[in-house]
């Protein structure tokens, strides 16, 4: 019987191979050095405030925003400036709004953060009914990307956590993924061809300074054409449809409220505007009146949660950049409201 | 699970490590267990189809040896033939036939009212009962003598990288291998890793990036614009190219990896000059398979003109239908028949001279007219219904009115990036008369093809794994 020669040799050595590997190497350093040209706005705020989370030279916040790409405008440096004013201290605020993420995702954000920095004395949780309702819960999430951004924020062992194994073990390759951006931003890249290949003219995707300057803050929808419409509100609407609470969401909450009140952090809820004609809709059909009877059981129940009134309301489609996003006047418009309510709330009796 | 899934890489990745750790004498039961495994990963219930197959051939073939006279050999042979055909027709042909007999009858008083069944076509049953087939057949003809072992004839009929979609194995070529101890070498490794990489660039660049060109022009409803049906022309048969030739480049890579060297399926179609030149360099196991299990045995060319005429109708409708239970694909068959017929008229009255030295310029012009000519054959092959393939060619010919060169500057871009690579690849293959050539290349020139193919790959290949168009057959 003859046996394998399956042996390396060095005489054999795939010499192209390695060089093809050294190119694709090359090519991913590219990549990386050109990240605020190739990366999502989302992913790139995402990566911004992983590392944020992390540094240690920073200064201690008072209070930090959770919230997903709803929140994420929302410029928590003129809430605090205004805060530090009206109440003659300071008073640090930093925005922790990630897109995609699920009540599972802020459960270990504040976890993470807690690990690496001071507790806060206020955490501004920015909610909504599909939160609640288990929609945005990563086994639910349909989008690849979202399933990414988990990985991009958190270690194998802390997304593990949050997951079933099943889940896990099919969502795992992402983790791999995540290491080349040439793999992970692949259809940019494609994007960024076809960019060139018609116009010419490649603009990076971010505006790297927005977000410091708005502590955190970075509009969603900055730089995208305005798209609502009768028929995309309809489209928002269906796909949301009504309003029920997801059992599973609702622990994870409650996991959240429990972590910030072993650490006496307070937690002050609020919603983000909704678009009229989504809104009106919820009334009629008594989804608005559910979202909000669960949320006054979770005030009562939790002696360190506070609930902004009115605890939803809705704005004029032209606010929005999109039935789910503020444009920059509506998150102009809110973020004085907020700082309202906010400063009503933590000024001194 | 598709060649171009990560589902598939694992399943390799796993079952390539366990083969070549283990002795000859196992690794043939790790490949029959992995090949019922990549199978039944499909659908479990038509594994029974492989085993009725393997189980039935295996006896026949062995039974014909045994028998004494003709009468019990011919009557194992055609217990063989009686089988895989049955399996085919039931599972490929019946509603098909069903539906045309009761269509042929519907203007008649006579209500047959049959009942189709629910079936769904299993994955790969055309490929490998027709592999079985040659086993049986060749062995009547005593052309190869049956094995022995049960566990190496059940490894070539399910061999897995070829399962799905061919090449179609004979037990002559592929026997021995299973039966002989594999030698698995570096050099070959190399050679399997380059055949998988192309292959897999074909499949995910070429060919599922033009299907999102193809696919919406011929869901369209009619009228078709001149224009959009010749793009959408262009743009399938290198589709059709590259998804098929791109899987049997992966299968042909799969197996050398594994010590196996199975027969080329696809060699620069395009580039043939007349349709015999075609079928010897389009899915090149097929059409020997027909040449040498149909064409021969009717007759071949040796009782006259008509005679042959009549054969190669017969074959090519016969490997028309053999793509599909549709009437486009008998169409299609015929009218590759058609074009061979006219080609030997040609031939013989002399209309096309033999010469040893060919003008580059009517070789070029040879091999455009020609690839036009097998363009308008994937129409038909392509349509979904007689219907279209009407509606189609009417759009093709006459409607070109308003004619934008702007819009048709746009649609030739879409494509154009893509059969440009395949054109200067291929055409480099062709001018040095082998298809490894790159493979053969100085390994600088080889590292940047690897480069190029990978990049686009990750770039610019669809993913999802978008199913082989010839899995249906």
């Amino acid at each position: 019987m003859e046996k394998n020669s399956f042996i390396f040799n060095f005489k054999k050595f795939p010499k192209a191979f390695f060089i093809a590997l050294l190119l694709l190497l090359i090519t991913e350093i590219i990549c990386r050095y050109n990240t605020p040209y190739i990366i999502n706005p989302g992913d790139y705020v995402l990566l911004y405030k992983e590392r944020h989370l992390k540094l240690k030279d920073k200064s201690d916040y008072n209070a930090i925003l959770l919230g997903d790409s709803r929140a994420m405008g929302i410029d928590t440096n003129y809430i605090s400036k205004n805060i530090q004013l009206k109440l003659k201290k300071d008073f640090l605020i930093y925005n922790y709004a990630i897109p995609g993420f699920g009540v599972q995702g802020y459960y270990l954000l504040l976890k993470k953060y807690l690990k690496y920095n001071k507790k806060p004395e206020y955490i501004f949780l920015s909610t909504r009914p599909l939160l609640l309702a288990g929609h945005v819960n990563i086994e639910k999430r349909s989008a690849r990307e979202h399933k990414h951004r988990f990985f991009l924020f958190f270690s194998i062992p802390e997304y593990f956590k949050i997951t079933s194994f099943p889940f896990f073990i099919k969502t795992l390759h992402l983790k791999i993924e995540r290491f080349s951006y040439l793999l992970m931003y692949r259809s940019n890249l494609k994007k960024l061809y076809e960019q060139y290949y018609h116009s010419k003219k490649i603009k990076p995707r971010i505006k790297l300074g927005l977000i410091e300057n708005q502590g955190g803050g970075y509009p969603y929808s900055l730089g995208k054409k305005s798209n609502i419409n009768d028929e995309r509100i309809k489209e928002s609407y269906t796909w949301k449809e009504d309003f029920y609470v997801d059992i599973d969401a609702m622990n994870w909450f409650e996991k959240l409220f429990n972590l910030a009140e072993e650490n006496q952090i307070k937690v002050i809820i609020f919603n983000m505007p909704l678009v009229a004609p989504v809104f009106e809709k919820r009334e009629k059909n008594g989804s608005n009146l559910r979202y909000k009877e669960l949320l006054l059981t979770l005030e009562e129940k939790y002696k360190n949660i506070t609930l902004l009134r009115p605890i939803l309301e809705s704005y004029e489609t032209t606010y929005f950049s999109d039935p789910s996003h503020l444009n920059t006047e509506g998150n102009e418009r809110f973020k004085t409201i907020l700082f309202d309510k906010i400063s009503d709330i933590i000024s001194p009796q | 699970m598709l060649f171009n899934s990560l589902n598939f890489f694992i399943f390799f990745v796993f079952v390539y490590t366990i083969y070549s750790l283990s002795n000859f004498k196992w690794q043939n039961y790790i490949l029959l267990l992995a090949s019922y495994w990549f199978y039944g990963s499909w659908d479990w219930r038509f594994l029974s189809l492989i085993w009725i197959s393997t189980l039935v051939d295996f006896y026949c073939g062995k039974r014909i040896t045994q028998a004494k006279s003709a009468t019990h050999k011919k009557s194992f042979l055609f217990l063989s033939i009686f089988v895989n055909l049955s399996i085919l027709g039931l599972f490929k042909y019946f509603n098909f036939f069903i539906e045309s007999f009761e269509n042929l009858l519907a203007n008649s008083p006579i209500n047959l009212n049959w009942q189709t069944l629910n079936i769904i076509l299993p994955v790969g049953i055309s490929f490998y009962t027709f592999q079985t087939m040659s086993y049986t057949i060749d062995i009547y003809h005593k052309k190869i003598k049956p094995t022995k072992n049960f566990l190496n004839f059940a490894v070539f009929v399910a061999y897995f990288p070829q399962l799905m979609a061919g090449p179609i194995e004979r037990a002559k070529h592929l026997l021995p291998q299973v039966e002989n101890p594999r030698t698995l070498t570096l050099d070959k490794f190399y050679e399997g890793c380059y055949l998988i990489l192309w292959g897999l660039f074909q499949k995910v660049v070429i060919a599922d990036n033009l299907a999102k060109i193809v696919d919406p022009i011929f869901s369209a409803q009619a009228p078709y614009q001149g224009l959009s049906v010749l793009v959408a022309l262009y743009a399938f048969s290198f589709q059709i190219l590259c998804d098929f030739a791109g899987y049997s480049n992966i299968a042909r890579g799969l197996s050398k990896c594994m010590g196996f060297d199975i027969m080329i399926n696809f060699n620069l179609p395009y580039f043939a000059t007349n349709p015999r030149e075609f079928w010897q360099r389009w899915h090149i196991s097929l059409s020997s398979w027909l040449r040498d299990y149909l064409y021969i045995p009717l007759g071949g060319n040796k009782f006259g003109n008509c005679k042959t005429y009549r054969n190669l109708m017969i074959t090519m409708l016969l490997g028309g239908l053999w793509h599909g239970a549709a009437w486009t694909f008998v169409i299609w068959g015929a009218y590759h028949g058609l074009l061979l017929i006219l080609y030997h008229i040609a031939k013989r009255d002399n209309y096309i001279k033999k010469t040893s030295h060919q003008s580059p310029f009517i070789f070029v012009f040879k091999v455009v007219f020609f690839f036009h000519l097998v363009c308008f054959g994937w129409l038909i092959f392509r349509s979904e219904s007689i219907r279209q393939i009407i509606d189609m060619s009417y759009g093709l010919i006459f409607n070109w009115q308003n004619l934008n060169l702007i819009d048709f500057g746009i649609k030739l871009n879409k494509i154009t990036p893509y059969i440009l690579i395949l054109f200067i690849v291929q055409l480099f293959q062709y001018l040095n008369n082998d298809l490894m050539v790159i493979f053969k290349s100085h390994f600088i020139i080889k590292s940047f093809f690897y480069y190029a193919c990978i990049i686009l790959i990750i770039i610019f290949g669809v993913t999802g794994g978008k199913e082989f168009i010839y899995f249906q057959f």
